[in-house]
């Protein structure tokens, strides 16, 4: 990994107008050369004003943003460098996939060829001739990372790449994001997902009411933060739930359709004594241990809850 | 400034025009409009006259007219006919009289206009009548100047209809649309500059109005009587094409949603074309209509398409929309970079 940050924020603040809050509060933070940087954070959070910011779309009330060095305000030459997907469409729906990447690829000086390849790479030949308007969602996505791709940037931004799509769209894009990585690029990847985060990013950083809670690897974040769990998976008897909530705090329970899950701290003194307890109010069905997750870790540092 | 940036974006505002139902009809309508109402010529029903008189009679009758209907007649004496029709030819004079003798009467009337040419004779058959004191009529004999060119005689109102229309009403929504939609945003993070993205607007809008404004013509059988004729169009239309875009994206910056943007582009769009049809009533509709770019359109038009006029006599509708057109295109520049940029 290079030693220089190929993105710096730095005091970062951004007051919209008329709005009584901030919606960034000083922001600092950097993105290494070559790594996958994770933005996590709950909606209105401030991860698309950030991204907006990045991508030079708004203006910083205070502070800046550099991009491989430039400043984001304003820098039309930076956009030879920097791709971003956007977690809306833009895309122009009543042209074709290849009418709307030929479009971009002309803005950006991109021989033609280049729009044939990466078409033929995210699976969408067959369709390049369709109007944008139908394509499916996950299509969409692709055809938008192919649009951001077709300069072949050096960093590249995303915003929220995967959400409400199908598991198999959502492993294109992650497939994607490797690629991108292997060929030593930088990726700042907005996501609610936590699971993709921790898959995928090098490092994260928690975000909330426009402030950094947490910045680390995730391995570092879930050992400073989370707490490995041992999971007891039951069938609960009559009455069951209301007695497990009697015995075990709520926030450690949860259901799925008739099942109970119970999350018991690995370190709890009398876990053993617990887990008999509970076992009297139904039918165990699975104990397991279970690893902190970045959702924990969140709930941790903001308070709040994500999937 | 980028060409290859500028085409690519003027490319895709085409196809994208093409396939856009909206944007069809309102091209489409104005061009079958101008089709079956040059039948009708009902463009405007004037009040006012402007008329020559000449021959050895028309002293005591210009007097006379004067007399009887100064607020609806101008008069105008000339040396001879030639002299006379040639200025209703250029549309300087709405008819001659040639009164030859007492009781007879040749009426040169501009044909251009077949409900102001009725209103004219009308009122003309009235006022002889009246003078020469008989309660039959006088014998007039009424010969047509530009006869022919009745069917184009609608064509400058159809053709400033129609730039106002796709400048200011499909402009600003489909720069909305751009807006709305985040496509602008993926523009916006390519190296094209605000002001190539402008001008190239522009140019889509422009284009697209000549396009519509040149079949319009040709459908209506308008010939170019040399190149004066054919640039002093293209000219008018340019300019005026320059100043309407510019509303229009003027009106698109600064909406939020398309539907608004054509809210308010139809709010907006009859006092800027309304003033400049109506500008021949009264001399104070003229003076509000001048401050309108509609006004130096519409006047340019007819001076070239319905009296030929060579391209020297729409000096000051061209200087006209030169003024309007900097002043629009400064506007939606500064307007572009304090919207866009500042982001609410």
């Amino acid at each position: 990994m290079a030693d220089s940050p190929a993105i710096i924020v730095q005091d970062l603040v951004k007051r919209y107008r008329h709005a009584q809050t901030l919606a960034l509060k000083g922001l600092n933070f950097h993105v290494n050369s070559g790594e996958i940087f994770g933005y996590l954070g709950p909606n209105g959070a401030g991860k698309t004003t950030t991204i907006r910011i990045l991508a030079g779309l708004s203006r910083p009330t205070k502070g800046y943003c550099r991009v491989l060095g430039q400043d984001t305000a304003s820098n039309p030459t930076l956009y030879n460098h920097l791709g971003v997907v956007f977690e809306e469409s833009h895309l122009y729906e009543r042209l074709s996939g290849l009418e709307n990447l030929r479009f971009f690829a002309s803005l950006h000086g991109v021989p033609q060829d280049r729009v044939l390849s990466l078409l033929e790479e995210y699976g969408l030949a067959k369709a390049a001739k369709r109007p944008v308007g139908t394509y499916s969602k996950g299509m969409k996505r692709r055809l938008l990372i192919c649009r951001a791709l077709l300069h072949d940037p050096d960093v590249l931004v995303m915003d929220e790449p995967t959400s409400g799509l199908d598991p198999t769209s959502a492993g294109v894009i992650h497939r994607a994001i490797e690629a991108f990585r292997r060929q030593g690029k930088t990726i700042f990847l907005s996501t609610h997902d936590m699971a993709e985060a921790d898959a995928l990013c090098d490092r994260v950083a928690f975000i909330n009411q426009g402030q950094i809670a947490a910045l680390d690897r995730p391995s570092t974040l879930k050992r400073q933060y989370g707490q490995p769990v041992i999971v007891v998976e039951m069938q609960p008897g009559e009455h069951g739930v209301e007695a497990i909530k009697g015995v075990i705090p709520t926030a450690r329970i949860s259901w799925e359709e008739d099942l109970v899950k119970v999350s018991l701290p690995l370190d709890q003194p009398d876990l053993g004594t617990s887990i008999d307890r509970i076992r009297e109010y139904g039918e165990v069905l699975t104990i397991h241990s279970q690893e902190a997750s970045l959702g924990q870790v969140f709930q941790t540092v903001t308070g709040a809850g994500l999937h | 400034m980028n060409f290859r940036r500028i085409r690519a974006i003027i490319h895709k505002d085409f196809i994208e025009a093409l396939r856009n139902k909206t944007i069809l009809i309102a091209i489409f309508l104005p061009l079958a409009a101008s089709l079956s109402l040059a039948v009708i010529d009902s463009a405007q029903r004037p009040q006012f006259f402007q008329i020559g008189i000449t021959g050895e009679a028309s002293y005591p009758m210009g007097i006379f007219l004067m007399a009887s209907a100064g607020d609806n007649l101008h008069i105008t004496p000339y040396d001879g006919v030639a002299e006379g029709t040639e200025a209703v030819k250029q549309g300087k004079a709405d008819a001659l009289i040639l009164a030859e003798s007492e009781g007879q009467f040749r009426v040169y009337a501009d044909g251009t206009n077949p409900l102001a040419y009725l209103s004219l004779k009308e009122l003309l058959e009235t006022l002889l009548s009246a003078y020469v004191g008989r309660p039959s009529e006088p014998v007039l004999e009424l010969v047509l100047v530009n006869e022919g060119q009745a069917s184009t005689s609608v064509l400058p109102l159809w053709l400033t209809i129609t730039t106002v229309m796709i400048g200011v009403m499909i402009l600003s929504g489909s720069f909305s649309e751009e807006k709305e939609k985040g496509t602008l945003d993926n523009i916006r993070i390519s190296p094209t500059a605000d002001g190539e993205i402008l001008i190239s607007k522009g140019i889509s809008g422009a284009l697209l109005i000549l396009l519509v404004s040149f079949a319009m013509l040709l459908l209506n059988g308008v010939s170019f009587h040399g190149k004066g004729m054919l640039l002093g169009c293209i000219l008018l239309l340019a300019l005026g094409a320059i100043s309407f875009t510019s509303i229009g994206l003027l009106i698109g910056l600064l909406t939020k949603t398309q539907s608004a943007a054509r809210a308010i582009s139809t709010i907006v769009y009859f006092p800027l074309i309304y003033p400049a049809m109506a500008a021949d009533i009264a001399p104070s509709t003229q003076h509000l209509a001048k401050v309108l770019p509609s006004f130096y359109l519409y006047r340019g038009l007819r001076e070239i398409l319905n009296y030929q006029s060579p391209i020297t006599t729409i000096k000051p509708d061209i200087i006209g929309l030169v003024i309007f057109a900097i002043i629009f295109f400064g506007a939606t520049l500064l307007g572009y970079r304090a919207v866009l940029h500042r982001d609410s």
